[in-house]
């Protein structure tokens, strides 16, 4: 049984824009080979990820009317939800350390969806805000 | 479980695409499925059932095989009832073979063939050694024997594309087999003319192939013959992968990364017969890209043996087997000359290492193949092999079995190598997905298969056909362009290597 949700029209809305959690879709294509090449590492990803960021597929063959809303030019494209907003994207075949550090980059960089805790100005320093980093750790 | 009961809708070739969508995303072809227009817009690939249209249009990722009364288990995952199979090269080696192998199983079959490779072994002075009918009385015995009708037509696919089209139109095969190419490395090194006819015969033969299935049977597979000695035996050690990087290999360089997914691996073929391979694989690559053909490359392995339950039925029955330089296998010729008296022969040093697979196995592969369909536009590659071994292994592995089983005074000797090759070199070669993904169990005993052919031939025919063209068997074709037999190095001491060989391989298991 795959690891991966494998998306549909119906079930966009429901896996993907619905939901307050992290989310990776790959936007594939049967005829594309580095997107199967990328199915065992996204089944990797998506035990070593359980619980924090769900992994999931969308051929854009068959579904054709994403390619547009979410700017597809090529395939494989990888865009990471959170909170149902795209924050995050990626062309072209990824290693398992390059997803992972896309995630990683991506979801820290996101100050929306996380308490953002205001850190007292240092010296010379202007204040920054600096996210909780409660997934990421 | 098996390999193929979750496959849907999507893979199978018995459905039509509908519903008005790009034939390809991203926009690189305008090409559409106008004839049918999904209810709900234009939003998703629908699909419909030829074999049962009552269901109308459906989303095809919402039945899968072991859902569909279409297909029906098999002894190698769900089959597609009455498949129609066509095989190119069905008077072959492999395709007769499978031509009954799938005929007992149920599927139609359908096969062309120019009987290229009855001329082509004649011209060399040489003859399959286990004699094969004509074929007129094959299709005959088949049916009678069997129970199998075989639908065959004579044709050239390269000089002969428009009755090739004709046959395809008239049979619409839900799977095509390709096994009409010329397989001989040395073949296609004699001299231009040579060269020439294995390549045009391979490359353009092929190609034409693809732009038939495109216009008629888009939604077939094509399972197409290519050859482990695409990827040559790189001195590096890097491993041979199945025809393409995964996601984990990376390119490394000026501190800079990149995934290599989905990249073909570099091909570094070592004859001109082995370059025709290489330039079929892009040529199916690039078709399934632009066109959503479905294709299986089959790198398959060296393979011997003379054996399924089929051919051995019957002597009109008999699938041909050649030990002639040009298009004999190194295990077959191994056991020839065995049976004559002429010393077992590496080339060089003889520890070239190679995939291997027996006839039997190779036959379970392509079956599995057939039942687990491509996606649409999807090429994917296989390594089909069941085991590795070095030419030296294997010689000293036949020398032991004529020698304790069938008492035969058996010698090994080291003769010049007329390639160009590297005759020791590391070797690492992935073959995970057809037992994986495919469910592919290595069912022959190297032994025992050695063993099985010792026996048919040392009958009093097969012999003396051996006898008849021994001289066939030592090779003359130099990469260079000499034409020479070549000449002894060593007639190596048995006893002592089989010694080697033994601990050798006991070290490595």
């Amino acid at each position: 049984m795959s690891n991966c949700t494998r998306l549909t029209n119906s079930s966009f809305s429901d896996e993907v824009l619905g939901v307050s959690d992290s989310v990776l879709v790959e936007f594939w294509g049967s005829w594309c080979p580095p997107c199967k090449m990328m199915e065992p590492v996204l089944e990797t990803l998506a035990e070593r990820l359980a619980g924090r960021v769900k992994i999931c597929k969308l051929n854009i063959d068959q579904y054709p009317a994403f390619r547009s809303t979410y700017h597809i030019m090529g395939v494989p494209t990888f865009v990471v939800f959170d909170g149902g907003k795209p924050v995050g994207r990626a062309i072209g075949a990824h290693s398992l350390q390059q997803l992972l550090g896309l995630i990683d980059a991506t979801l820290a960089e996101r100050p929306a969806v996380r308490p953002i805790v205001e850190v007292p100005a240092s010296p010379g320093e202007v204040g920054r805000a600096v996210v909780a980093n409660e997934t990421n750790s | 479980m098996e390999h193929n009961g979750k496959y849907t809708c999507w893979n199978c070739p018995a459905i039509d695409l509908a519903g008005k969508v790009d034939f390809r995303a991203c926009g690189q072809s305008g090409k559409q499925f106008e004839k049918k227009t999904d209810a709900s817009g234009e939003t998703q690939i629908l699909a419909e059932c030829k074999r049962r249209p009552e269901i109308g249009l459906f989303d095809p990722m919402s039945i899968s095989f072991d859902e569909c009364p279409e297909w029906i288990k098999g002894p190698c995952g769900y089959q597609l009832r009455n498949m129609r199979v066509m095989i190119l090269g069905i008077d072959g080696y492999l395709g007769w073979t499978l031509a009954l192998w799938l005929g007992g199983m149920g599927y139609r079959v359908s096969g062309v063939d120019n009987y290229n490779r009855r001329e082509w072994v004649k011209e060399r002075g040489a003859q399959t050694i286990v004699p094969i009918s004509r074929m007129n009385d094959r299709l005959a015995a088949a049916k009678e024997l069997l129970g199998i009708d075989i639908e065959f037509r004579q044709i050239d696919i390269f000089e002969q594309r428009q009755r090739l089209r004709e046959f395809i139109e008239e049979v619409r095969p839900e799977a095509v087999v390709h096994y009409a190419e010329c397989p001989s490395a040395p073949y296609s090194m004699i001299d231009a003319e040579h060269a020439i006819a294995v390549q045009k015969n391979n490359v353009l033969g092929t190609l034409g192939l693809l732009f038939t299935m495109k216009d008629l049977v888009p939604e077939s597979s094509l399972i197409k013959l290519g050859t482990m000695g695409e990827y040559g035996t790189p001195l590096t050690g890097r491993p041979l992968f199945e025809g393409m990087f995964p996601a984990d290999a990376e390119l490394h360089w000026d501190n800079r990364q990149w995934s290599l997914g989905g990249e073909l691996i570099p091909r570094d073929p070592h004859s001109f017969y082995h370059v025709s391979k290489v330039q079929d694989t892009f040529n199916c690559y690039e078709a399934c890209k632009y066109w959503w053909l479905r294709s299986f490359d089959i790198m398959q392995g060296v393979i011997f043996g003379v054996h399924t339950d089929q051919v051995a039925r019957d002597n009109r029955l008999r699938t041909r087997l050649d030990i002639d330089e040009c298009f004999g296998t190194v295990i077959n010729r191994f056991v020839a000359q065995a049976v004559t008296g002429i010393p077992l022969t590496l080339y060089g040093q003889g520890k070239q290492i190679r995939g291997y697979i027996a006839l039997r196995d190779a036959m379970q592969c392509m079956t599995r193949l057939i039942n687990a369909p491509p996606e649409p536009g999807q090429y994917a590659a296989v390594n089909q092999i069941s085991g590795i071994y070095s030419v030296r292994h294997l010689a000293c592995k036949v020398a032991q079995i004529g020698q304790k089983n069938f008492g035969l005074p058996i010698q090994i000797q080291r003769v010049e190598n007329p390639r160009v090759e590297a005759d020791e070199h590391p070797f690492e070669v992935l073959y995970e997905k057809l037992p994986k993904q495919f469910g592919f169990e290595t069912k022959v005993d190297l032994d025992e298969e050695i063993a099985r052919m010792f026996e048919l031939f040392l009958t009093d025919e097969v012999r003396a056909r051996i006898e008849q063209r021994k001289h066939a068997i030592i090779p003359r074709t130099w990469w260079s362009g000499i034409k020479r037999q070549v000449e002894q190095l060593e007639l190596l001491n048995l006893e002592a290597e089989i010694r080697d060989d033994e601990q050798l391989y006991t070290i490595n298991e």
